[in-house]
């Protein structure tokens, strides 16, 4: 079943090759169909796998479904079926990148193979260039090609080191057998690398500002679905395969991430690129928290990572919106109170003000941080707050308050505005209760650091045999 | 019961009456004051003493309503109240009504919190929201408004966030956040070296707000280019929360005993000596930045600086009458810098100005908005019988009972300064000459001026009998331990005690009055005086005015209005200072600049330097970890 | 309450008279014979007797205030002794400089109400000026109080019982006396009265019982200054010595005056902020660390 998850998109992308006035509906359905087929499957709490070809592990790929890939899958699906039912203009042409993208990812999060995670990576490089392409971006997207290219390479050099040492690529049989000394270090320090420029990690994170501030559907589709999953494996590769080893690169990087994106954030005069510096930075606040490699940090790094990203959702849809429609931002949201509405709550959650989600994620990150003694992470956080502080608070004066040149007032496409503002309302939900998430990162942290039943889970579910 | 409701209905209040406020502005304005005169009456109905737990948004909230939260509540809910009445006329020169009514609630609903607050992360919590809304505010009116509030936005922000690792800090610690909890706990901590740690951190969120040196730069251009009537309520009572954060951080948390092995002078602990020395350097601060300025609103921002350090060091000497001094003062200057504000809101709602240098003789067409500005300038500059000198008194006995004479000095130096800055105002835009432009000028409304003589009538009537207030803030001290067999106020003998002798306001007011009486008893028992016409020039063109010039006419009086550069011989000493702002904001440009190089080095670049940059990042990780 | 009233008209006519006096030792000083002792009686009842101009009702209301002001604080004031004061129980320091304050804030708003820029100068001046002389005086009083721990003046005469306050702090008794002089107003602190540079400054709108008026409360404010500086430098006394302390002061001042320029603005500031507060700064660290004499 779960194969489906990624075969149905697959299928419907070559279809759509065909089929192009349909790939817009083609689009909508596979991402409609994937979404249930995840739903049906609610936290399974053990540990599924689909054997491809009916090869037992460790010798064919196998595709696992545990708690927290069932997590990362929902976001993923729940984010691409919304960016289905945008308007066409947003994705016209690009359906078919979309929907390969869509199983790419998926693929990438429910794998059970380094190999096969590095094509779906790949599958999943080559798409998000297509889509960065949108709008004659055409040098970012080439720059993203390259770097995308090398952290392939770096992804394969690391999964191939593992292979040589231990001598299979299957992950729960890597876990099981165990790496040691410089193959270890060797093959983490690699993959910190490969994964690293998907996850943003300074200073591999040159290409973000160009892509995501280039159009309007490649934030809200790379920086919100595909960084979770790159993150996802962040948490998958060092937390279940690697026990916890070379974290402390990790948390060097992601702290100077988290300075270095807000700091150029600040001095960003483009609306969508100041975004996509404040991405950066909260992916090297979760980044920072998965390297912590407690149960209760993933919890909450993968917390604050949903509220990330449907805070980011909420932003890149109004600012791809409004980017597009007017020449000059001053003052726009007069004209558009309600985009306005969610875009400054969703900025406010992302800052952490209270009445806001982020808040609830900030202040059991930074109560998790002290319990642990760690003293310069809180502060950093806090640090890089103020300076978020800053920006928020003048792009949405700008926004709101400046003198507005006279433009005709573009109109507002339904979705855009009833997305904008239902995820909104979310914010404020998840602010006032906010185990709707954190009963489920719960579980997806649990998952990820329980090896011993995602080995077990492995090898026992299996279907056929040799 | 409902302790912690309060704040949570006039949050879902605010909506509600942002809606109404779509269909009719002066509906949510009206709706907005009933609201606040309820809660305000509310207040007084709550028990001293309750403690609620409540379960909320996943965190563990805690309310108590103790009698400081109590005081806080009276003083900040009299300025609010005031200026929401004053808000259901002068909002039509506002183009956000709704959303100023709306944010105008929810500050009110953020401050109740913060003041029943029981542990720090409900502090903290309620504290951002009302600051959340009240930067939603600033930016309304005036143009260079929208720059002034991201700095100010940083600033609150350093400050809060200072504020928030103290508290894990202690939390880590002491395992609680219950501020009562961390008390104890930094009772019986020894290291003084976290202890003055958490203690700064925390306090840091106070000086943010109270706009103590060195983050007061915000002040200036957030009061003055805020919209009027909300200057109020930032100077009146926003401050005030910062005073709230000192004082839990002196008092409710007993600096005298936490920090007793390390005393500095005169029984003062080192971590409340920092604190005072700030506050005495806000005070020069304050004072010398007002007698320079020509804008009004800004001139009286630097007064909210200069007192916030009166207020400041008062608590934290942990005198008696120290303490009482700078509790009194928090009302004393909430309620004359509400009125002084709104007095320059009505005036500028006439004149259409905020600028001295283009005001004068506003008094001959709005005399009851003089008065009232006359009598708050006197309580500000601690004159009596005004009660703003009985705060002033207080303070000055506890300095010089502590032999703390510069301190004492640079109280004395604001308290004469503040005469110098606030009479400038008083001569620059009401007295003197009218400007012809301003000759068809009328009074404020009545809307706008009863909430202002109100006040002052309160403020006149404290300073001529403070014991009801003076009781009140006595019982907080006793329970706060501060001294408590030192009583101060003498309700059946008329006296208010101090170390150093005492005196009798009811006297003091009583001889003022006979004083008046004799004066005006010579004046009418000799000759009637003659009017000279002082607008004789407006009224007939070509009618000199009658005023000894030593042999000139003056037909035109604009031109000889004094009011730029008043006291040009004092400012020319200080014209060349080291200015703090250029200081902070070269910071700021230094994150910006920062930001820059970033960018240049790592994000725009070609791919062949993206590629350098992984391989940078592999040999570096590789060599480190190897 | 009787009391008060006769400190009134002691204040009146003992000051007044002085004044006379005054002139006479300051002409003699300038080689002339001077008018007579008691001309500024006359004059104060010729002012007040003409038909003055008002400018307005602030005008009115400015010259009530002052007034009145230095009216309330002559009525605290205790003559040298417990038995000659007032109100035992509110002769506290600092009600008196404060209530002193009032009938300054009166006549400063009163002047510049007038509408005659001259005024506004003038008081803009005599704002300044009193940043000047009330800093080093009040530390040097605060220093005092610490001293004593009472800041009721009536007190601080009786522990004066052995020995002056002049000599026991010699520092802050000289400080305070240079204060006094610009206090009162004379050479050279008079910038902001300054006839000759800006017409009397708030005084140039005041006409007829206006000026009798402001004469008078010019009075009452020499009384109170002066008898604070009896009072706690020269240990107060019994009526009679008081009244002789008061006039050696009184004369002592003019005489240093009569020979002295005028200092401008700034270097009246700087003056008062560079030798007097630092030696009263000596002075409160002497007595902080008990070295009185």
């Amino acid at each position: 079943m779960i194969s489906l998850l990624v075969a149905v998109p697959l299928l419907a992308a070559f279809v759509s090759l065909f089929w192009k006035k349909a790939s817009d509906v083609l689009f909508s359905l596979v991402a409609l169909f994937n979404v249930i087929v995840v739903l049906s499957k609610w936290f399974p709490g053990v540990v599924e796998i689909h054997a491809m070809g009916n090869w037992k592990p460790p010798f064919g790929i196998n595709l696992v479904l545990d708690d927290a890939s069932f997590y990362a899958a929902l976001i993923v699906n729940l984010i691409f079926l919304m960016v289905s039912s945008l308007p066409v203009e947003t994705k016209k042409g690009y359906e078919t990148s979309l929907m390969l993208l869509l199983g790419a990812t998926n693929g990438f999060v429910l794998t059970g193979d380094l190999f096969n995670s590095f094509v779906f990576m790949e599958i999943i490089t080559i798409t998000a260039v297509t889509t960065a392409a949108k709008r004659e971006n055409f040098y970012n997207a080439y720059k993203y090609l390259i770097l995308g290219g090398i952290a392939g390479s770096f992804y394969l050099l690391a999964t191939i080191f593992a292979y040589g040492a231990t001598g299979s690529l299957n992950m729960a049989h890597i876990a099981m057998v165990g790496l040691s000394g410089s193959s270890l270090l060797a093959v983490t320090m690699l993959y910190t690398i490969g994964l690293g420029v998907e996850a943003k990690l300074f200073p591999l994170n040159g290409w973000v500002p160009g892509v995501y501030g280039g159009n309007e559907v490649s934030p809200i589709v790379l920086g919100t679905a595909v960084s979770f999953a790159a993150l996802y494996m962040l948490g998958r590769l060092f937390g279940t395969v690697f026990h916890g080893s070379g974290l402390n690169t990790l948390y060097v990087l992601s702290l100077v991430t988290i300075l270095t994106g807000e700091m150029a954030a600040l001095r960003e005069s483009r609306l969508l690129r100041t975004f996509a510096y404040s991405s950066v930075a909260q992916a090297g606040v979760v980044a920072a928290m998965i390297s912590k490699g407690t149960e209760n940090a993933l919890n909450l790094a993968y917390f604050h990572l949903t509220n990330d990203v449907i805070a980011k959702f909420v932003i890149f849809l109004v600012a791809g919106f409004l980017v597009y429609s007017y020449r000059d931002l001053n003052g726009v949201f007069r004209k558009h109170k309600l985009l306005g509405i969610s875009f400054s709550m969703a900025t406010f959650s992302l800052v952490g003000f209270p009445m806001f989600a982020g808040f609830q994620s900030k202040i059991r990150m930074i109560m998790e941080a002290f319990s642990t003694k760690d003293f310069l992470f809180p502060a950093v956080l806090l640090i890089a707050t103020a300076i978020e502080v800053g920006y928020v608070i003048r792009w949405n004066v700008r926004l709101w308050f400046e003198e507005e040149t006279f433009e005709e007032r573009s109109k507002v496409p339904l979705t855009i505005g009833f997305f904008s503002f239902a995820l909104a309302i979310l914010l404020v939900v998840v602010f006032l209760q906010p185990d709707v998430f954190l009963e489920g990162t719960q579980k997806m942290a649990k998952a990820l650091l329980d090896t011993e039943s995602y080995v077990n889970g492995v090898f026992s579910a299996v279907k056929g045999g040799m | 019961m409902a302790l912690g409701l309060l704040p949570l209905v006039l949050l879902t209040l605010s909506i509600f009456i942002y809606l109404v406020s779509k269909m009719s502005w002066k509906m949510g304005a009206l709706l907005n004051f009933l609201a606040g005169l309820f809660t305000i009456l509310y207040v007084f109905t709550l028990k001293v003493g309750t403690f609620e737990k409540l379960d909320l948004f996943g965190l563990n909230i805690q309310f108590e309503w103790t009698n400081v939260s109590f005081y806080f509540s009276f003083v900040s809910l009299l300025v609010i109240v005031s200026v929401m009445l004053f808000s259901t006329k002068w909002l039509e020169t506002q183009k956000y009504r709704a959303s100023y009514n709306m944010f105008l609630l929810m500050v009110t609903a953020g401050s109740l919190g913060v003041f029943m607050a029981a542990d720090l992360i409900t502090l903290y919590v309620f504290w951002e929201i009302a600051v959340l809304s009240s930067l939603l505010i600033v930016p309304m009116e005036k143009k260079e408004a929208r720059k002034a509030v991201v700095v100010y936005a940083v600033m609150s922000a350093v400050g809060t966030y200072a504020f928030l690792y103290g508290t894990f800090l202690a939390y880590q610690r002491y395992g609680t956040l219950n501020i009562h909890g961390i008390a104890q706990g930094m009772l019986n901590d020894t290291s003084i070296g976290f202890k003055m740690a958490v203690f700064l951190l925390l306090s840091a969120a106070g000086i943010a707000k109270s706009g103590i040196f060195p983050l007061h730069i915000w002040l200036r251009e957030t009061h003055g280019l805020a919209p009027n009537a909300f200057s109020s309520v930032l100077s009146g009572q926003f401050i005030k929360l910062g005073n709230y954060i000192f004082l839990l951080v002196l008092s409710v948390i007993p600096s005298l005993k936490v920090f007793s092995e390390v005393t500095v002078y005169s029984g003062i602990p080192l971590p409340n000596y920092i604190l005072i020395a700030l506050g005495n350097v806000s005070i020069v601060i304050g004072t010398l930045m007002a007698i320079k300025q020509d804008d009004m609103k800004m001139l009286m921002a630097y007064s909210s600086v200069a007192n916030g350090g009166y207020i400041l060091i008062g608590i934290g000497t942990m005198d008696p009458l120290g303490f009482e001094g700078g509790m009194f003062h928090i009302f004393n200057h909430a309620v004359a810098s509400a009125v002084i504000f709104m007095a320059f809101a009505a005036v500028i709602y006439r004149t259409k100005t905020q600028k001295i240098s283009e005001m004068g003789g506003l008094i001959h067409k709005m005399p009851v908005t003089f008065l009232v500005y006359l009598f708050s300038i006197i309580s500000l500059a601690g004159i009596p019988p005004m009660s703003g000198f009985i705060s002033k008194w207080m303070i000055y006995q506890a300095l010089v009972r502590k032999g703390m004479f510069i301190t004492a000095f640079l109280a004395f130096f604001g308290s004469i300064g503040s005469f110098l800055y606030v009479f400038r105002p008083l001569a620059g835009v009401f007295l003197g000459q009218l400007p012809r432009k301003y000759r068809d000028v009328k009074e404020a409304p009545a809307v706008m001026l009863t909430p202002m003589v109100l006040l002052v009538l309160i403020s006149f009537f404290l300073g001529v009998w403070p014991f009801p207030i003076l009781q009140a803030i006595e019982k907080i001290r006793v329970d706060l331990d501060v001294a408590p067999s030192f009583k101060i106020s003498d309700p059946e003998n008329w006296l208010v005690k101090g170390f150093a002798g005492s005196w009798n306001p009811v006297l003091v007011f009583g001889l003022f009055l006979v004083g008046f009486i004799v004066a005006y008893i010579l004046y009418s028992l000799f000759p009637r005086p003659k009017k000279v016409d002082l607008l004789a020039p407006h009224r007939e063109e070509g009618t000199p005015i009658n005023i000894y010039t030593g042999g000139e006419f003056i037909y035109n009086p604009d031109l000889y209005h004094y009011n730029t550069k008043f006291y040009a011989g004092f400012e020319r000493m200080y014209e060349k200072h080291p200015s703090w702002e250029k200081l902070l904001k070269m910071f700021g440009k230094l994150f910006h600049d920062a930001g820059e190089w970033i960018h240049s080095w790592f994000f725009e670049p070609s791919s062949s330097a993206y590629t350098f940059w992984v391989v940078v990042t592999l040999l570096l990780v590789f060599w480190v970890r190897w | 309450m009787i009391k008060a009233l006769f400190n009134l008209v002691l204040a009146f006519f003992l000051v007044l008279s002085l004044e006379g006096i005054a002139r006479k030792i300051v002409a003699r000083v300038q080689r002339r014979i001077g008018p007579p002792w008691y001309q500024n009686f006359i004059d104060v009842f010729k002012a007040l007797s003409k038909h003055p101009f008002s400018n307005g009702w602030v005008f009115d209301f400015g010259v009530l205030m002052a007034l009145g002001g230095s009216v309330a604080t002559a009525m605290l004031m205790p003559l040298g002794s417990l038995k000659w004061t007032p109100f035992p129980n509110t002769d506290n320091f600092f009600v008196i400089t404060y209530l002193f304050t009032v009938g300054a804030l009166g006549m400063a708003m009163g002047m510049v109400g007038s509408g005659n820029p001259w005024a506004s100068i003038g008081i803009s001046r005599a704002l300044t000026q009193m940043l000047g002389y009330e800093l080093p005086f009040l530390v040097v009083m605060a220093s005092v109080i610490f001293n004593y721990k009472t800041a009721s003046i009536h007190q601080l005469i009786t522990f004066q019982g052995e020995k002056w306050n002049l000599f026991s702090m010699p520092l802050g008794a000289i400080v305070a006396f240079i204060s006094l002089i610009g206090m009162m107003g004379k050479k050279p602190f008079d910038i902001a009265i300054a006839p000759a540079e800006i017409a009397s400054g708030p005084m140039v709108e005041l006409s007829g019982k206006y000026l009798g008026l402001l004469q008078i409360m010019h009075d009452f404010s020499l009384f109170v200054e002066i008898s604070l500086f009896v009072n706690v430098f020269l240990g107060g006394g019994s009526l009679g010595w008081f009244l002789v302390k008061f006039v050696t002061v009184w004369v002592v001042a003019v005489l240093i005056s009569s020979v002295l320029p005028r200092f401008r603005i700034e270097q009246m500031l700087k003056f008062y902020w560079g030798v007097p507060l630092g030696l009263a700064f000596l002075n409160a660290l002497f007595v902080v660390l008990g070295l009185t004499l």
